[in-house]
């Protein structure tokens, strides 16, 4: 079939533009499934998308040359079936058939079978996408590199794109929005054309994407959620929101909340109710002012530091909605500093504060910084008394569900930031939920140990105070020995409030579980073993994971230890910690469920429809190589350029976008020299010696300019990224080019192996990112390009 | 010979169905009892035998009732639950209760946990935020005759004040703290088990004892519950 330039030049926009569509609804269904479910669906996402890529790849392999006969027809109808879709996502999203709840996967069948159904459901548009992509391809093998170039710079405008349109619609807008470029493409396709019908169909298509996307609808939430769970109270409802790409800020007011977390059985008064916040429904904090005062925080173990001393200066990380600035201010703190990363967050709830109140962000004492927490430490010279860490499990989440959610606060790198910003008799505080079987607890301590060990202290037992009650544990860690007076105090501190110490200098046996008695008989003993030189016995030994965290592997809520399963099935005193830590198996299962429908849906029917040539098997493996590297690449960047970008959304909207005009421009230059075998063999070669490079350099040059403005940031990301990704964009054209001549008929093959490849290796490699690290990773995609240099060879000799 | 044999016939059959079905929930029950609290350290006899004796059947929606005897929470609508039968066990063999014992139990909910308690104490005050859970619950523990159990529709934060003090409180709703109130209301002596912790993660089912005035705790379980309530 002969086409016309204009023909060509209309695909390849229609390309661009469904690749823009594509790349933002991924980011917008990450989105979607933050705000309904938890975090641990975020890469999920990239497999399901893949998934549809993969399908797409399969069909155009099975029926290539009924495709071929009738591309224009093809072409048009997918990208209209793209836009289409994405109109139906939400609306479908919605139905009861279709809603899964994570929590009860594990319990309820039918979950199962929804979940499976709604990544089917959500992969349909990514299919159509592909297919109309796919088609293209096979129908422009000659200039595949320009095909490509528009497909992966329509995908690196989608990153920015969904930024943009983040801060102007909700989630459940999103989808019917993005749906406008694929169905403009469509329209755009017709134009050209003389069929009237299809013309009237793209504008009413238009039109109905344009209705659902100016309205938005509430998708089922996990009953789950924190915000799920409060809603349940009467006369309870969300009185104000406000959406971001940080999250949906939604302010609830009932008669209800009462926020005390740990509250000494001694406080005589009145807890007061307030409105409380959530961002994209898990709990943030109540809504105060500076003004209410009840001294309530007095009565709980928060106030260990400012029973041990009188700090003037006192910096709080991550402050929420403000609760350890309040304490501070309870407590006379002359001088407050505060970060909260979330800007909508504090901008929303200073918005709110009723009028003439003294709010606690905008109190003269308080001095705020919206940035990332770790990029203040490294770039503030000031020194504290001391500086405060939130709740554990307010802020990051203990109850599993943010099993994989990255914790950069507590690594041990944010540790030592922490230490250097501290006067002479600094202290850091931090407090967290008792957990059972010990987990979360122990990692703390294990943590402060360790942040002692390396700032070279001796006697780490001197430098931490720790007190307790029933369900609170306050920890502090001090720079300089804490005194006699200092122990004198916090035992007065005890007694009066009914609490319980469990770490000081001079620790008594007739200190322990004095008031409240722990669950966890062996605590203790643990504690010792840590504070002893035996804490790397006890962590290897240990049922769970509780050694300090690194920026390489910031998982700090992730404590099951797959070859420990065992120990902990076979003990019912630890079997609850199970149902506690379901986030990492949730993606487990999830990963399962997509391989399956993956090699059901791609691998199958290529092996049934018997792929023709003898490149098939060499086709295997290299495809399959590059898929998994480049994966591989793209996850490890968006998991360590979290903490750079400042969140998790930014970080995928930087990666994805860098990555993938770098491998664009890779796509096109690659079409302009010859491919051949030196080609195939040079390249993977150097794309592994630069994820060799990258794989203990990547981090560590990272630590040392995070505290760079955020455009030089944007830069550096920007040249970081750009070699490896320009490099990474040729072997998918120059192996396809090399196939398209030797045999066409393997093209769609080696696009399916591909997919299903990639589509593994996304879900894959956040699970081998929580086992080893990301350096790891990166020597695992690394060696993927030397197997696919290999086979080259292999084949170049046969 | 009786004018209607058909409808003699389906009466004793609709009968004969009936007490089949009564069997069934009773060999359940047992089944119940034995394998999902006894065998999981519950030793209470009054305990044991108060699960054995009340039908939870009754105290679950029609739809649920297949599931009444399983090792699981059911639904009882208003986004509440009846809890696993271990769990109504363990914090009634917990509170170490006396047949002259006064309990006040904060969370009604289905009313089956006052039920199980007012097979073993002398009276039982329960509290339920939720109107018509209150309401169900009341009307559900009359019908079944349960005298001794008194329901009211309030919320559980300050306890039932006329009543008190109690010998026992059990709370089955989630806390941050243990409200003051309900501490004030404890005797001397008393016990009290309550579910503290982040109400929206997991919590400890925690047992208070009060001495005079010195109060202490005891964490016995992580669990999880829907977050209390209060007016």
């Amino acid at each position: 079939m002969i086409l016309t330039k204009t023909e060509r030049q209309s695909t390849f926009i229609g390309v661009g533009l469904i690749s823009i569509a594509i790349i933002a609804q991924q980011l917008a269904l990450i989105r979607i499934f933050s705000n309904t479910q938890w975090y641990h669906f975020a890469f999920v996402i990239i497999s399901i998308a893949l998934l549809g890529f993969g399908v797409a790849g399969t069909i155009l392999s099975l029926w290539r040359p009924w495709f071929s006969t009738r591309f224009e027809q093809v072409f048009s109808l997918s990208t209209f079936g793209t836009g289409f879709s994405l109109c139906l996502i939400v609306p479908v999203l919605n139905s009861e058939v279709l809603f899964f709840d994570s929590y009860q996967i594990f319990e309820d069948s039918h979950q199962i079978f929804a979940l499976l159904f709604s990544c089917l459901v959500l992969s349909i548009p990514f299919f159509f996408g592909a297919l109309a992509i796919g088609v293209a391809f096979v129908q422009y093998n000659r200039q595949i590199g320009s095909l490509y170039f528009y497909n992966l710079v329509g995908s690196a405008l989608g990153g920015p794109t969904f930024l943009a349109l983040a801060w102007l619609l909700y989630p459940s807008q999103m989808p019917a929005v993005l749906a406008l470029f694929p169905l403009a493409a469509f329209l755009f396709i017709q134009s050209k054309r003389a069929n009237l019908t299809y013309k009237i169909i793209g504008l009413v298509s238009i039109a109905i994407a344009a209705g659902l996307g100016m309205q938005s609808m509430d998708l089922p939430v996990s009953e789950y959620k924190s915000l799920s769970k409060t809603l349940l109270l009467p006369n309870t409802s969300v009185t104000m929101e406000r959406n971001s790409p940080y999250g949906l800020v939604q302010v609830v007011q009932s008669p209800h909340v009462r926020h005390a977390p740990g509250l000494s059985l001694t406080f005589p008064g009145e807890v007061p109710v307030r409105n409380v916040v959530f961002n994209d429904g898990n709990w943030v904090g109540p809504v105060f002012n500076a003004l209410d005062s009840n001294n309530l925080s007095r009565y709980t173990t928060l106030a260990l530091p400012y029973v041990l001393r009188r700090p003037g200066t006192v910096l709080i990380l991550e402050a929420g909605s403000g609760e350890s600035i309040k304490m501070a201010l309870e407590h006379d703190v002359p001088e407050i500093t505060a970060t909260e990363s979330n800007r909508t967050l504090v901008d929303f709830l200073i918005e709110i504060a009723d009028e003439g109140a003294d709010y606690i962000f905008s109190h003269p004492k308080v001095l705020l910084n919206k940035i990332e927490p770790r990029t203040f430490l490294s770039t503030s010279d000031d020194k504290y008394d001391l500086i405060a860490l939130p709740i554990i499990n307010v802020f990051g989440g203990a109850s599993g569900t943010n099993a994989l959610q990255e914790q950069y606060l507590l690594t041990q790198e944010a540790l030592q930031a922490m230490w250097s910003s501290l006067k002479v008799d600094g202290m850091i505080t931090i407090s967290c939920w008792i957990d059972y079987p010990s987990r979360g607890t122990l990692r703390i301590v294990s943590t402060l140990i360790d942040a002692l060990e390396r700032a070279g202290i001796q006697n780490a037992e001197l430098h931490v105070a720790a007190v307790k009650n029933w369900s609170l544990l306050t920890f502090c860690l001090s720079k300089s020995p804490i005194s006699t007076e200092e122990e004198d105090r916090l035992r007065e501190f005890c007694d009066r409030h009914s609490f319980d110490p469990v770490l000081l200098p001079n620790l008594k046996q007739s200190d322990i579980d004095r008031f409240n008695i722990l669950q966890d008989t062996s605590f203790y003993d643990y504690l010792n073993m840590i504070v002893s030189d035996q804490r790397e016995l006890f962590w290897s030994n240990y049922a769970f994971r509780v050694q300090p965290v690194s920026d390489n592997n910031p998982y700090f809520h992730q404590h099951l230890r797959p070859l420990k399963l065992n120990q902990v099935l076979g003990d019912q005193s630890m079997l609850p910690a199970i149902f506690m830590e379901l986030g990492y198996f949730l993606v487990i299962a999830a990963f399962a469920v997509i391989a399956v429908l993956a090699f059901l849906l791609i691998i199958i029917p290529l092996l049934l429809a018997k792929v023709p040539g003898r490149e098939w098997l060499w086709a295997l493996i290299y495809f399959a190589g590059i898929g998994a590297g480049y994966m591989f690449v793209e996850i490890v960047l968006i998991h360590q350029f979290i903490l750079y970008a400042g969140n998790a959304v930014y970080s995928t909207a930087l990666v994805l976008t860098c990555l993938l005009l770098a491998s664009g421009a890779g796509s096109l230059y690659s079409e302009k020299i010859k491919s051949d075998h030196r080609r195939l063999i040079r390249v993977p070669l150097l794309i592994a010696g630069l994820l060799f490079f990258y794989s203990f350099a990547l981090g560590w040059f990272l630590q040392s300019t995070i505290g760079l403005s955020q455009p030089l940031k944007v830069a550096i990301t920007l040249v970081l990224i750009s070699p490896i990704g320009f490099i990474m964009g040729m072997p998918f054209p120059s192996a396809m080019s090399y196939l398209g001549l030797k045999n066409k008929e393997t093209v769609p093959w080696a696009w399916g192996v591909n997919s299903y490849s990639s589509v593994i290796s996304t879900s894959a490699a956040t699970i081998c990112a929580v086992e080893f690290g990301f350096s790891w990773l990166l020597i695992a995609a690394g060696s993927a390009y030397l197997v696919v240099l290999l086979a080259t060879l292999f084949l170049s000799r046969t | 010979m009786p004018k209607n044999p058909l409808a003699i016939f389906l009466l004793i059959f609709v009968f004969c169905t009936a007490a089949l079905g009564q069997n069934s929930y009773r060999a359940e029950r047992q089944q119940m009892v034995n394998v999902q609290i006894k065998q999981r350290g519950v030793e209470d006899l009054s305990t044991l035998v108060a699960m054995n004796t009340v039908p939870r059947h009754q105290f679950v929606p029609q739809d649920q009732q297949a599931y009444a005897y399983e090792d699981r929470p059911l639904p009882i609508g208003y986004g509440q639950t009846i809890s696993q039968p271990y769990i109504v066990g363990y914090m009634t063999d917990a509170l170490s209760l006396d047949a002259q014992d006064k309990v006040l139990e904060v969370g009604t909910g289905s009313g089956y946990q006052a039920a199980v308690l007012s097979e073993i104490v002398d009276s039982v005050f329960t509290i339920e935020i939720v109107a018509e859970l209150a309401t169900a619950s009341a009307s559900r523990l009359h019908d079944l005759g349960y005298a001794n159990v008194f329901v009211k529709h309030a919320d559980g934060y300050h306890g039932w004040e006329e009543h008190g003090p109690f010998d026992a409180i059990m709370v089955t709703a989630a806390s941050e703290f243990i409200p003051p109130p309900l501490i004030e209301q404890l005797k001397d002596g008393g016990k009290m088990i309550i579910p503290v912790g982040s109400p929206y993660s997991v919590q400890h089912l925690v047992l208070v004892t009060k001495s005079g005035s010195e109060v202490r705790t005891k964490n016995l379980l992580p669990v999880r519950f829907v977050p209390f309530t209060r007016n």
